[in-house]
């Protein structure tokens, strides 16, 4: 049981290297997950976190990170980045705000990929999202 | 008794064959097209093109297969006297890689108080719909703030007017000419003759109005819109059940075919209407469900190509522009929405990424695909949505 465990772990550890380590440095927001590590002599938990595809563009940074005796790669946000970052200046947006309430507006995200502009919701939303995940929906 | 026993049984057969009948004549039509699947492969940027990270659309395509891409400025400060943000700015995009700007801001410094409402390519000229001022008139307004306190601003009074802006296709600003009609035009096209087609609403009444405008901007004639064609008023509050003050004008787009023009009347049930340069007009009834909504259509070089929603399994269906069937359905590969289509040209679906400040044009091949509704349906056998 416990070696399954740890098969899986590894598998997960590598299947996100092989996303994050893939060259791609920019995300547009980060996903959280929870994981229970053990061994004979060692009871702990990580949280690891990784890129997802919401609107608010971050440059990304990864490392490993220790949890009995494993390495978990796990990512974090260092600053907004191109060409999002033009985007979040508060006078664009509130043009971007007006020019899609009248007609459709794409706008790139960190990738150079257009997508759909929609207005940010209101503040305090964006913020529960990331709470979403927790360890219970794992256990 | 017999009489009674005859109508429940027509009825209950009337009941019955109602579903049956709406979905032979919607559903089955579009799910027995075939499914295609859209991988794009990225090409040079574009050179020469300041590519902003911020794109109005429709996107916009004229028969050689020149894109047009409305460009939000974002760099630049708001600086009085006009406190206005910089206006965008329309760029082609030829095939070979040739870029053009078509600046409406330098276009209109004779006029004041400027402000597009449509614009359109055609095959030899490039026009703009604005609303502005000849004259300035100013007048000092008040104002009340959040606050309850009043300020000052100052308007400019004088009456606005409908002008075209005629740009060539290489960029250079022919002329601007004001309409003479009564409509609140909110689209604007032009036939290869050079004549005008405008459609908007009344002023009155808000009923649609679609209009043929000579190349002098004055009117050549009215056109009757067929009575279930389109809405009663084009005016609608934005739950559209009369509650809140916001109040939106139905989004319409003028899309080129061949010699004739096609309204499209987005996120409604009222047909394509296709008008002629002779001022004929033909309604194109999209051979699907009533709850599926053409959101936006794809400029193609031969049929007709709609964004359409709720997207199943393809967010793109190519439409036959006589009669409006479903002859195939595409779906993009790597996730990307239907709306970055920019335009079909010769089998091929073109796109765009931003990339280190350029556009970066993006050669979409459709390749026969699997649908999953229909997977023992027979496959499509040709790659070339063209074919046909």
């Amino acid at each position: 049981m416990m070696r399954a465990f740890h098969l899986g772990i590894t598998v997960l550890s590598l299947t996100l290297c092989s996303v994050l380590c893939s060259g791609q440095n920019c995300a547009n927001g980060f996903n959280q997950q929870y994981f229970n590590c053990q061994s004979s002599s060692c009871s702990d938990g990580i949280y690891v976190s990784y890129p997802n595809g919401s609107q608010d563009g971050q440059q990304i940074q990864c490392g490993g990170e220790d949890c009995c005796g494993q390495l978990f790669t796990t990512c974090w946000g260092t600053g907004d980045c191109e060409p999002v970052k033009a985007l979040n200046n508060p006078a664009v947006k509130e043009r971007l705000a007006r020019l899609s309430a009248e007609s459709e507006v794409l706008v790139a995200d960190c990738r150079g990929r257009y997508s759909l502009y929609m207005p940010s919701p209101a503040p305090g939303k964006n913020g529960a999202s990331l709470a979403l995940l927790n360890d219970h929906v794992l256990r | 008794m017999y009489r009674i026993g005859d109508a429940l049984s027509f009825l209950l057969a009337v009941g019955l064959s109602l579903p049956v009948q709406g979905q032979a004549g919607s559903s089955p039509t579009v799910s027995s097209a075939p499914l295609y699947s859209i991988s794009f492969e990225r090409k040079e940027a574009v050179p020469g093109v300041e590519a902003s990270p911020a794109i109005k659309l429709p996107f916009e395509c004229t028969s050689d297969g020149t894109v047009f891409v409305d460009m939000v400025p974002i760099g630049g400060q708001v600086q009085p006297p006009l406190y206005a943000p910089p206006p965008l700015l329309l760029t082609s995009v030829s095939p070979s890689g040739q870029s053009r700007t078509f600046p409406i801001d330098q276009a209109t410094e004779q006029l004041y108080d400027v402000r597009e409402v449509d614009h359109y390519a055609g095959e030899s000229t490039v026009i703009f719909l604005v609303k502005a001022a000849s004259e300035n008139k100013p007048a000092e307004q008040i104002y009340t703030k959040p606050d309850g306190s009043q300020g000052n601003f100052t308007k400019n009074m004088a009456e606005r007017h409908f002008y075209i802006v005629v740009f060539g296709r290489d960029g250079e600003h022919k002329k601007t000419i004001e309409t003479d009609v009564s409509v609140e035009i909110q689209n604007i096209g032009v036939f290869p003759s050079g004549d005008f087609l405008a459609f908007g609403y009344d002023k009155a009444d808000h009923s649609p109005k679609l209009v043929m405008l000579k190349d002098d901007g004055t009117l050549m004639r009215p056109l009757q819109i067929g009575k279930d064609d389109a809405p009663e008023s084009l005016l609608g509050t934005r739950d559209g059940k009369g509650k809140g003050a916001a109040v939106y004008i139905a989004p319409a787009q003028l899309v080129p075919q061949g010699h004739s023009i096609i309204l499209v009347q987005n996120r409604s049930s009222f047909p394509l209407l296709e008008i002629s340069e002779s001022g004929t007009i033909r309604a194109i009834h999209p051979k699907f469900s009533t709850e599926t909504h053409i959101e936006g259509m794809i400029s193609g070089d031969r049929n007709l190509y709609a964004r359409v929603n709720p997207p199943s399994e393809g967010s793109v269906y190519e439409l036959n522009a006589q009669d409006g069937t479903v002859l195939r359905r595409f779906k993009l590969g790597d996730g990307r929405p239907g709306l970055g289509v920019a335009c079909v040209h010769d089998g091929k679906f073109l796109s765009f990424d931003h990339g280190d400040g350029k556009l970066v044009p993006l050669i979409g091949t459709p390749e026969p695909a699997t649908d999953p509704a229909s997977a023992d349906q027979p496959k499509p056998t040709s790659a070339n949505p063209n074919s046909q």
